[in-house]
């Protein structure tokens, strides 16, 4: 699976980068950067770009923003069969659930699987440690 | 109790050992064997809070690690260990516990300590224990990801330290 990456700013460099950090080389991850200068139809074809069409089926974007010009151009091209699916709310435990599944899974299968963890993606600590101290003691 | 995977990374529970690790392992739980944490109720709480979905975590010393393994109570049960260090590991071994491969991940440079690869520094102690392992026949795997290629952290070892 091809995972193409777009984010305001250079924050998809950044995401692979944190990715191979973490899960190791991700040469199937393809940032692309959008800048100010950039309008929704420079970073469509941006993005068409670097899709192989050859595994339209097989590629997946994750963008940041929900409703964002990179989610906007993104939805553009996967309406038109230029890729499977996008997800927004791009963050690094979604690129590694990702980075994980993406040798595993067809595209539809990934997505359903992600979606159903994403309340694991923001944890913040009170409600964790009320949550473990329900929790059996050490043995 | 079933091992299916220990290793020696001393930030313990982190990003790597969650997403990757945890996951390679596919355990009920994570055992942390370390004195040192095993004495701190504060860093105890961090980690226990910090467990990955669907995974206990415990933090033992040896001799607890040793009396649970051989528990019945969790004959079913799988386990990941993690330590911080070899000799602990090298303890449980000598303990009855057969970890047959131990991966190295990580273990931070401190004064006193040699740098042997970007992730790992030993001293001596370490040494002789990694040698110690080494001749109880467990297959020690230095990789800090999953992808990266395996070395015998003995190679790295006698590069750095000379041969024994």
């Amino acid at each position: 699976m091809d995972i193409i990456l777009v984010g305001h700013a250079n924050t998809a460099q950044a995401f692979k980068e944190a990715v191979e950090m973490v899960f190791g080389k991700v040469e199937n991850f393809h940032p692309l950067s959008f800048s100010p200068s950039e309008g929704l139809e420079e970073l469509t074809k941006k993005i068409e770009t670097a899709i192989n069409p050859q595994k339209a089926e097989d590629t997946l974007i994750l963008t940041d923003l929900f409703s964002g010009t990179p989610y906007n151009a993104a939805a553009g091209l996967v309406m038109h069969h230029k890729a499977a699916d996008v997800i927004a709310g791009m963050s690094l435990p979604l690129c590694l659930e990702v980075a994980l599944s993406a040798g595993q899974m067809t595209v539809p299968e990934l997505v359903k699987h992600v979606m159903a963890n994403t309340n694991e993606y923001v944890k913040c600590l009170s409600e964790v440690v009320q949550e473990s101290q329900k929790e059996e003691d050490d043995f | 109790m079933i091992i299916k995977l220990a290793r020696i990374d001393d930030r313990l529970i982190h990003g790597q050992v969650t997403t990757v690790w945890s996951k390679e392992a596919n355990a009920n739980r994570i055992i942390i064997v370390s004195q040192e944490v095993f004495n701190d109720p504060i860093r105890k709480q961090l980690l226990k809070q910090a467990s990955p979905p669907g995974m206990k975590v415990n933090i033992v010393d040896v001799e607890k690690a040793i009396a649970v393994f051989n528990n019945p109570k969790y004959n079913d049960e799988t386990v990941f260990y993690l330590f911080t260090n070899p000799s602990e590991a090298l303890a449980l071994i000598e303990g009855g516990v057969p970890i047959k491969t131990l991966n190295i991940g990580g273990m931070q440079f401190k004064d006193g300590k040699k740098q042997i690869t970007k992730a790992v520094s030993l001293n001596e102690k370490d040494v002789a224990a990694f040698r110690k392992l080494a001749k109880l026949n467990v297959n020690l795997d230095l990789r800090v990801v999953k992808t990266d290629p395996t070395t015998n952290i003995l190679t790295k070892i006698d590069e750095t330290f000379g041969p024994e």
